[in-house]
């Protein structure tokens, strides 16, 4: 059993459909090297086993879809009777008392709980230098961030600690740490995901998808979190048009790639970054696509819309957390300083930052100069999409337009923080399905490939990353020898 | 148009009503409890109404086939995508810390009832029910302060009338055909006791023939028709004697105390609110189909407008009399028997009204709600305690 850590989640599952391999082992040697986590990834593991009643799974597992095959689930996700923090003070110790519908779905087709994983407090940074509990390292270098906000489950999967996860993505949150571990990540189109019981930073954005070794098993939970289509608990959860397919694609042939000149030669994007995005354009054409450059006008303006209206819904959402129900309570003399005290110490600087900034935004007086205008740059970048995808049947970017930084190069400059999000707002802005699959090293760090489609386009999107992905050949597995090596030297945090 | 003349200047009120309506529909707003009717508090709950982390709105479709109802009633015009936004601030009532609303597009606007004009008519969630211990009844100067959400994302349908109304008792009697209206309807209880029915008045005094609007101030709390009717009388007093004396008229928020009945000001910092309005981006814009719309339709009975006409016109009721029956639809539908069983239309309401009182059943009454603090624990909130639990009626979310 010593090399199941080296399967995919599908080899995985196909195993234990086979009687090959038992459920019960492959969460134990899961759930084992997760406890020994040294790179900050986890907030919650279960005691033992499975708890009864965790859908399917518990029963016959070898009959489930995801054939008892653990998931790692960020901490952003409300699981009944299980602590959920959103890597905050302010929820340190609540309990939820109901299920988020993306848990309960893949629990029911046989993905299990393996655990809660740590995160940007309220999915709100690129670094998951900012979770109350600590940061995530990353396996390919300790000394560096496993980018964010879903950073913990990223590094689950890329150490080798869980077989698959879950993250969420709200300006970028589930590709770019994907980018930075040497993994995939699929954001959904918005509403192909129930976003019930997970909870929110900016809804008009927030999606839930998964973190995976490989584009099968992205394409596997994808399926089985949109199966049972709309979810009647979230009013902007949509039915797909079409059932999604495990992707097979080996060649290109025929297929119109466009690659964004905005997004792709801006300065901001590091040389070595640049260096991969090229190589894998030439893939694109050895597989039979064709390459053409397109212009996305008012994609560089959106980084500026993205941090006023997400930081505006923001400041709504989160104005529940007041200590009066649940989650952290100041005791104080009078209401206000109730609020005052709970929120003061209960919220870290970052989520600080974007409420101050999303209550200036849309207060009397500035709502038109900042949310009005930043919601016209929104409809602007969907139509430059649009237009874009008259032309072309996908488009790409770099992901990120850095590998993996330092923890701490960049915890003192927000401005440098958001530039991480650079390539992969735009098509959160315009509420659009994006991949990023691993296309090569620079400097041997993980450097990701980024593809978005039309809306619900993902059975495409995810085949022409399955094309790539078998020709590019990404090895994944320094990362999780390496994390056995880092056990000794990094601290956990 | 009542006018008042102080030292030989004439001044005329201008009034315009803001309608509270509690929709009587088997669950709330936007989750599956069932309406509450005086249990126990905090028993009435869920993890959506509580606002928990994660949780979403998902929108009542009977409710919005009642307000469809009451937008045709009072003939508006249906907006064909109107949008819900949240309004935003921080109250232990007000569990997400924003009310799902209504803003710039309303689901009616333009409407009509008995002369008066409706602005708009709009969907939204009513917040929850405290309760202040301590000599204060407010929540400043209150020792403790206990929330029951129970009422908490009670469907609420808000209307809000043009400056139509001349003076209190004109106030006060289209209020009550607005209320037999929408009883009639059957979508509210509209006990104004209760709350079921609550509303505001805008009031502002001008120069007699004018056209110009004065300074309004909004009056709350006047939770009867009686006070209703007083605590407008009492400032359009309180503002023609600030106009006598050369002063002027403060833009406010006037809370009426039926006990003295007077009107003290809402503490500015209670009032001075931005609301930082904006889409609710968890609801998508509610555009009602033809088919609703028509369902609406076709589910409308005879309005107490209408059956007063109807009376006049056809038994040649005088038209007190005709209103007297139609506005109150038990005595009605007794009248309307009694004619059937053969008795004289040409003198009805004296006997009428004598018997009615014994022969009608009284009007169900709602228990009212308890407000026993012995139930709930000082200063923490039930919900911590105990958890938050579906009720049997509820839906998965």
């Amino acid at each position: 059993m010593t090399d199941v850590v080296e399967l995919t989640a599908a080899r995985a599952a196909e195993l234990v459909r086979a009687g090959e391999l038992s459920a019960e082992e492959l969460f134990s040697a899961y759930r084992e090297r997760a406890a020994a986590d040294e790179l900050g990834a986890f907030l919650w593991l279960p005691e033992g086993s499975p708890a009864p009643g965790d859908g399917d799974s518990a029963g016959r597992p070898a009959d489930a879809p995801l054939g008892g095959v653990p998931l790692a689930v960020k901490d952003i996700f409300c699981v009944e009777g299980t602590p959920t923090t959103a890597a905050s003070r302010i929820l340190e110790g609540y309990v939820p008392p109901y299920t988020a519908t993306a848990v309960e779905r893949l629990a029911a087709a046989g993905a299990p709980m393996l655990g809660k994983t740590n995160m940007d407090e309220f999915a709100m940074g690129s670094s998951n230098e900012n979770s109350a509990f600590g940061p995530v390292r990353n396996p390919w270098d300790s000394e560096r961030v496993p980018g964010g906000s879903s950073g913990g489950s990223a590094v689950a999967v890329a150490a080798g600690l869980a077989p698959w996860s879950i993250g969420t993505d709200t300006g970028g949150s589930i590709r770019q740490p994907a980018a930075l571990c040497g993994l995939v990540g699929l954001k959904p189109t918005y509403g192909a995901v129930s976003r019930y019981g997970m909870i929110a930073f900016a809804s008009s954005f927030d999606q839930c998808g998964p973190i995976t070794r490989d584009v099968t098993d992205a394409a596997l939970l994808f399926r089985a979190l949109t199966r049972d289509g709309r979810d009647p608990c979230d009013a902007t959860s949509i039915d797909l048009p079409e059932p999604v397919e495990l992707p097979a694609a080996e060649r290109l042939d025929g297929l119109r790639v466009g690659v964004v000149r905005e997004l792709s030669e801006a300065e901001a994007i590091e040389p070595g970054v640049k260096d991969v995005f090229r190589a894998t354009l030439s893939r694109v054409e050895e597989l039979g696509g064709a390459v053409e450059e397109i212009s996305l006008p008012h994609s560089e303006h959106g980084l500026s819309a993205y941090y006023v209206l997400a930081p505006a819904e923001a400041s709504a959402n989160l104005a529940r957390y007041d200590g009066v129900r649940f989650g952290l309570r100041a005791e104080s003399g009078d209401l206000l300083s109730l609020y005052e005290r709970t929120r003061g110490e209960g919220f870290g600087p970052e989520v600080k930052r974007r409420i101050m900034l999303g209550t200036y935004a849309l207060s009397s007086g500035y709502y038109e100069a900042y949310y009005g205008r930043a919601q016209r740059v929104r409809t602007k970048i969907a139509e430059a999409f649009a237009a874009a995808f008259e032309r072309v049947d996908l488009v790409v970017t770099p992901t990120s337009p850095s590998a993996a930084f330092r923890l701490g190069e960049r915890t003192d400059d927000p401005l440098a923080m958001y530039m991480a999000d650079y390539c992969t707002v735009p098509t959160s802005l315009a509420g659009l399905p994006a991949i990023s699959i691993p296309a090569g090293r620079s400097d041997g760090l993980p450097i990701g490939f980024q593809i978005t489609g039309p809306a619900f386009s993902e059975n495409r999107i995810l085949g022409a990353a399955h094309a790539l992905e078998r020709a590019i050949g990404f090895d994944s597995s320094p990362a999780r020898r390496a994390s056995e090596g880092a056990r000794a030297e990094v601290a956990a945090p | 148009m009542t006018t008042i003349t102080v030292a030989e200047r004439h001044y005329e009120p201008v009034i315009g009503l803001e309608i509270h309506v509690q929709l009587r529909t088997r669950t709330k707003m936007f989750c599956g409890c069932a309406l509450s009717f005086g249990e126990e508090p905090n028993t009435r709950t869920c993890p959506v109404c509580l606002g928990h982390p994660g949780t979403l709105p998902a929108p009542n479709a009977e409710a919005i086939n009642f307000a469809l109802m009451i937008g045709l009633a009072l003939e508006c015009r249906l907006a064909p995508r109107s949008i819900f936004h949240r309004k935003n601030y921080f109250y232990p009532d007000l569990p997400k810390g924003y009310q799902i609303s209504q803003y710039d597009i309303p689901l009616w606007s333009h409407g009509w009832l008995d002369g008066v004009r409706i602005h708009r008519v709009h969907l939204e969630e009513d917040a929850a029910k405290l309760v202040h211990a301590g000599t204060s009844g407010r929540i400043h100067g209150a020792e403790a302060s206990e929330v029951d959400f129970n009422r908490g994302g009670t469907p609420l349908v808000e209307i809000v009338t043009e400056p139509d109304l001349g003076s209190p008792e004109q106030a006060g009697e289209w209020l009550r055909l607005l209320r037999a209206t929408l009883k009639r309807l059957g979508v509210s209880d509209v006990n104004m006791e209760e709350g079921s029915l609550r509303c505001d008045a805008n009031v502002s005094i001008r120069p007699a023939g004018t056209a110009d609007l004065g300074t309004k101030t909004e009056l709350k709390n006047m939770n009867s028709f009686r006070f209703l009717e007083r605590g407008i009388a009492a400032e359009i007093q309180r503002q023609t004697e600030i106009l006598h004396h050369d002063g002027a008229v403060v833009q406010e928020t006037l809370h009426y105390d039926p006990a003295i009945g007077s009107l003290t000001p809402l503490r500015s910092k209670e009032e001075a609110h931005d609301y930082r309005y904006f889409p609710e981006p968890d609801l998508v814009p509610l555009a009602p189909t033809e088919e609703m719309v028509e369902r609406a339709r076709v589910a409308l009975p005879e309005l107490p407008a209408a059956r007063a006409e109807r009376f006049e016109r056809e038994l040649a009721l005088a038209p007190e009399t005709a209103q007297l029956l139609a506005f109150r639809s038990e005595l009605g539908n007794y009248f309307e028997a009694a004619l059937a069983a053969g008795g004289d239309s040409a003198a009805p309401s004296g006997a009428a009204m004598a018997r009615a009182p014994r022969s009608i059943p009284a009007p169900s009454q709602a228990g009212s709600p308890s407000s026993s603090s012995a139930a709930w624990g000082k200063a923490t909130p039930p919900s911590r305690r105990s958890r938050p639990r579906r009720s049997p009626s509820s839906s998965a979310c």
